[in-house]
C-alpha cells in the first residue's frame, strides 16, 4: 500500500494478537456530544478473543455511541481503548464497523461485487484499485455466505437478510477479526435472524470477536456468551452468559 | 448530406464543437456524483453564487472567469464550513449562501453600468468561444477527471456508505468538499457555453436521465456523458439550422432525453404490472 488511510501505520505494530490479550478492552470512555452532553460515561469493559458479546440496553442508552467510539467514528472525551493490545488507530484493518443497514443508502448504483470489494480498500489505501487476487478473496466469501448468485446485483435489489450477510461479507473480506454489529436483527424475519446468529457462531468459532449491540433478547443465552446491559449511558449488568452469575467488574 | 456538414465549416462552429466536447462529459459525469448525494441543487446555487466573483471582476477590471472562480470556490468552502459548524444542516447552508451571495451578486451588479460584458457569462455564448477559453476548459477537466479517477472508488464508497468509510479512515466531510470544489471549477470553465443560469442543468439532467438507465456507477458516469454530448451535438446543429440560442436548445434536448426515458420507463413498468 503506497497512500494508507488516515490513521493507519505501516510499521507492523498492529500484529495479530496472542489469545492472552484482550481483543478489545475500553477503560473509562465518555462521549459527549455538541453542549457538553455525555452520550456515555465511564464505560468499561474487555471481550477476549473469539467472544460474542451482546450490547444490550433501552433505545439511547448508548449502545451505538459505544460501537462508534471503538471504530473511531466518534472521538472519545475520556478514556483508553486498545484494539488486540495496541492503539485502535493503527488497527483500522482489523476492525470493522456494520453500521444500521438504515445508514447504508442501498440505492446506489453499486452491485453486490463493488460492494463487497469496497472490504479490500483499507489494504488498498489511495490511488490502488482492486485486482485479480481481492476479486478471488471476494468470491471465496461471497460463496461462503451464499451470496455467489447475487453478485452482479444492484444492492438494493437483495433481501433484507442478504444485505445484512453482504455487509458481514465486507466485514471479511476486509480480514477484521473484530466486527462491531450495530443492530444486525432489524428489519430481519425470524429467518433471516435465525441465520445471521448461526453465522455468528462460525465466526465466533473461526476466532473473530463480535460485539453486537441489539435489542432482541432472544436468543442470547444460545448465541452469546456475554451481556454487557446498558442504561443512561453507563454499564448496569456485566453477565457471563455461560455462567449464570454476574461477572466481576472491569 | 451538406446539411449534416456545412455547419462544420466556420472556425467559430468547430470551436464551439471543442468546447462542448470538453466540458458537457465533465460536467455529467461529475453530476451524477452530486446527484447521487441528493445535492443536485448545489450545481445551481454554486453557478449562481459566481454572480457577486464577477461583477467584482468587472468592477476590478479582472478577468470574468477569474471572477467567478473566486466567487464559486468561495460559496463552495462557505457552503462546507455553515453545514459542519452551524445546526441548520446542509440544505439550510446552501439556501442561506446561495441566497446571500445572489443579493450580493445583484447588488454589485446594479453597481456596474454596462451590462453587455455580463451577457455571455449570465446566458452563454457557445459560438463566441476562443481558443484561449478552450485552452482554461481542457486543464479544468483535465484537472477534474484525474482527481475524478485518483479517488473514484473512495467518492463512492462516501457517498454510499459513510459510516464504513470513516471507519477505515477516509475522511467522508474532506471527499464531499473536494468534489464540491472539482465541480466548483468545471462549471465556471464551462459557464461560457450555456451560462450562470443554466450550466448546472448540463451536469445534473444527463445524469438523472443515465440514473434511470443502469444500475452501475460507472455505467451511470458513462452513459451521462454519453447522453451530454449528443444532446450538445444536436443542440449545435438546431442552432445552426433554425437559428435559436444554441444553450437552451442544449438543455432542451436534454429535458426531452430525459423525459422520454422516464415516459418509457412508466410505460414499461405499467405494462410488466
Amino acid at each position: 500500500m503506497i497512500f494508507p488511510y488516515g490513521g493507519r501505520q505501516e510499521s507492523g505494530a498492529c500484529t495479530h494478537s496472542h489469545s492472552d490479550v484482550a481483543a478489545m478492552a475500553l477503560r473509562g470512555l465518555c462521549v459527549s456530544y455538541a453542549g457538553g452532553i455525555h452520550a456515555v460515561c465511564g464505560v468499561s469493559f474487555a471481550v477476549k478473543t473469539g467472544e460474542r458479546l451482546a450490547l444490550t440496553g433501552h433505545n439511547g442508552c448508548g449502545k451505538s455511541t459505544v460501537l462508534k467510539a471503538i471504530a473511531g467514528l466518534v472521538p472519545r472525551t475520556e478514556g483508553d481503548l486498545l484494539v488486540g493490545g495496541h492503539s485502535p488507530s493503527s488497527c483500522r484493518h482489523r476492525i470493522a464497523y456494520l453500521a444500521q443497514r438504515s445508514s447504508v443508502d442501498w440505492s446506489f448504483p453499486m452491485t453486490l461485487m463493488d460492494l463487497l470489494l469496497s472490504g479490500r480498500y483499507v489494504h488498498l489505501g489511495w490511488l490502488q484499485r482492486p485486482g485479480a487476487d481481492d476479486r478471488k478473496r471476494v468470491l471465496e466469501i461471497a460463496e461462503k455466505l451464499r451470496l455467489s448468485p447475487f453478485l452482479q446485483r444492484q444492492i438494493g435489489q437483495l433481501s433484507g437478510g442478504q444485505q445484512q450477510r453482504a455487509l458481514i461479507g465486507r466485514a471479511l473480506i476486509q480480514e477484521a477479526d473484530l466486527l462491531l454489529l450495530d443492530e444486525p436483527f432489524n428489519a430481519l424475519d425470524p429467518e433471516s435472524r435465525h441465520e445471521m446468529l448461526c453465522l455468528f457462531d462460525g465466526l465466533s468459532a473461526e476466532g473473530r470477536t463480535l460485539i453486537t449491540a441489539t435489542h432482541h433478547l432472544d436468543d442470547l443465552e444460545t448465541h452469546f456468551d456475554r451481556q454487557v446491559h446498558m442504561h443512561m449511558g453507563r454499564v448496569d449488568k456485566d453477565l457471563n452468559l455461560r455462567q449464570p452469575t454476574p461477572a466481576a467488574g472491569p | 448530406m451538406h446539411w449534416l456538414i456545412d455547419p462544420w465549416q466556420d472556425a467559430f462552429m468547430q470551436r464551439a464543437f471543442l468546447a462542448l466536447l470538453l466540458i458537457a462529459p465533465l460536467c455529467a459525469v461529475l453530476g451524477c456524483h452530486v446527484l447521487l448525494r441528493r445535492i443536485g441543487f448545489i450545481g445551481d446555487a454554486l453557478a449562481h453564487a459566481s454572480l457577486p466573483g464577477v461583477a467584482a471582476a468587472v468592477l476590478l477590471g479582472l478577468d470574468l472567469r477569474f471572477g467567478a472562480l473566486i466567487g464559486t470556490v468561495g460559496a463552495a468552502l462557505l457552503i462546507a464550513a455553515v453545514a459542519r459548524k452551524g445546526r441548520i444542516g446542509e440544505d439550510g447552508a446552501l439556501m442561506v449562501v446561495f441566497t446571500s451571495m445572489l443579493a450580493l451578486g445583484v447588488f454589485l451588479l446594479y453597481h456596474v453600468r454596462s451590462f453587455q460584458n455580463l451577457q455571455h457569462i449570465l446566458f452563454g455564448s457557445i459560438l463566441s468561444v476562443t481558443s484561449r477559453d478552450l485552452v482554461l476548459m481542457g486543464i479544468a477537466a483535465f484537472i477534474c477527471l484525474g482527481i475524478l479517477f485518483a479517488f473514484g472508488k473512495e467518492l463512492a464508497l462516501a457517498a454510499a456508505d459513510p459510516s464504513y468509510a470513516q471507519s477505515i479512515g477516509i475522511n467522508p466531510d474532506r471527499l464531499r468538499l473536494a468534489l464540491l470544489l472539482i465541480f466548483s471549477l468545471a462549471l465556471v470553465s464551462g459557464l461560457s457555453t450555456v451560462g450562470v443560469m443554466m450550466i448546472s442543468a448540463l451536469a445534473i439532467i444527463p445524469a438523472a436521465t443515465a440514473r434511470l438507465l443502469c444500475h452501475r456507477l460507472n455505467s451511470m458516469m458513462a452513459i451521462a456523458a454519453g447522453l451530454a454530448l449528443s444532446s450538445s451535438i444536436l443542440g449545435l446543429y438546431c442552432s445552426s439550422w433554425w437559428d435559436c440560442p444554441a444553450g437552451a436548445t442544449i438543455i432542451l434536448i436534454g429535458s426531452a432525453q430525459f423525459f422520454s426515458v422516464w415516459a418509457w420507463q412508466l410505460i414499461r413498468n405499467r405494462h410488466h404490472a
